[in-house]
């Protein structure tokens, strides 16, 4: 008897028209290659609505079409039990364009202030001519020697934080920023596929 | 003071600054990190392939703040094109203001105590006019401004 073992994915993503064949949903193994072929390519959800929101697809369900495809084959899930499908926005590179500017418009500016803000807080001037104070004894207007290498600091500890200063950033660790935009995506998953639940799929005759 | 030679002064002062501004900088991007601001600008928008250039926009932003303190530039420009920088940095105070009571988790309990469940989205709004309204009078009200 064939054993066929599926491993259901998280989620998947494809352009709204494109249908959704088992192999996007799940990894496909089974003893016979030309079997295996033929079960990713097996088209599982067809979307041709224009805009569709995200379907969730239950792993059972999987399990069912496989069934059909080849009656009597021991078929072990691994994994996730439901995957959800989403589609890909569509954006016209102007729009991209503009989005961008105006995302980075509202960090620059947004990091200025939080940084004025912060020195006016904290009267960082005046704490900087305490320390120039402090340690030559001397008493300054402009403590340069300390505030050029304190303003210089900023910049680069942003840098490092972000983890922007390595040369061989592809290859070692992500940045914070994608890691949080990580657990954003993964939030936003958990909560789709709680609210959506699990679509039964169009049902084929059997041949 | 204290007979050390001026030299020694100077070193002091460089390490200090150079250290204190790293933890400033690392500081600012770690709140503003936590608060999930730039992830959520970024992923709402679907741009997250311009996530370098969103990083350096901040380390910019940052930078041009702190090279003010020790060095007070002046771009002279009309007054009209502030308008252009308090759109930006109150749009940018409105998300941080927002994204904290969002961290703090005051909106899912505040829902769920007065059972508003669907209303929700109706309140955002209701907040939205009311920072907007606050913010006119603390800035336009005289006795907010001081003498």
């Amino acid at each position: 008897m064939a054993v066929i073992h599926i491993r259901p994915r998280d989620s998947v993503t494809a352009p709204v028209g494109v249908p959704i064949t088992l192999g996007m949903l799940a990894e496909v193994a089974a003893d016979d290659e030309a079997l295996e072929h033929r079960l990713r390519a097996e088209p599982v959800l067809p979307r041709e609505q224009p805009a569709e929101g995200p379907v969730v697809v239950s792993a059972l369900d999987l399990v069912r079409v496989i069934r059909q495809l080849s009656p009597g084959a021991d078929i072990r899930p691994i994994g996730p039990d439901v995957t959800l499908v989403r589609s890909e926005i569509r954006q016209s590179p102007v729009t991209s364009v503009v989005l961008i500017t105006l995302v980075c418009l509202t960090l620059f500016f947004g990091a200025m202030l939080a940084i004025m803000f912060f020195h006016a807080d904290v009267e960082m001037e005046t704490v900087h001519r305490s320390i120039h104070r402090l340690v030559t004894g001397v008493e300054v207007e402009r403590p340069l020697w300390l505030s050029v290498p304190y303003s210089l600091g900023v910049g680069l500890g942003v840098l490092l934080f972000f983890n922007s200063l390595s040369r061989r950033r592809p290859s070692s660790d992500p940045s914070p920023l994608d890691v949080k935009m990580h657990t954003y995506d993964e939030d936003t998953d958990n909560y789709l596929i709680s609210q959506n639940h699990p679509r039964p799929l169009p049902q084929k005759d059997q041949p | 003071m204290l007979g050390v030679p001026e030299v020694v002064h100077t070193l002091l002062l460089v390490l200090m600054g150079l250290s204190g501004g790293l933890i400033t900088g690392t500081g600012l991007a770690a709140v503003l990190s936590a608060l999930h601001l730039p992830a959520r600008l970024s992923a709402l928008t679907y741009t997250r392939r311009a996530n370098r250039l969103y990083e350096l926009s901040l380390t910019g932003g940052a930078w041009v703040a702190a090279w003010w303190l020790p060095f007070p530039f002046y771009l002279r420009l009309p007054a009209a094109t502030l308008a252009l920088a308090g759109l930006f940095t109150g749009a940018f105070v409105g998300m941080l203001a927002s994204a904290l009571a969002e961290t703090i988790g005051v909106v899912p309990v505040a829902a769920r105590r007065t059972g508003v469940g669907a209303l929700i989205g109706k309140v955002v709004w209701a907040v939205a006019a009311g920072k907007i309204i606050g913010s006119l009078v603390y800035l336009t009200y005289q006795p907010f401004l001081g003498p």
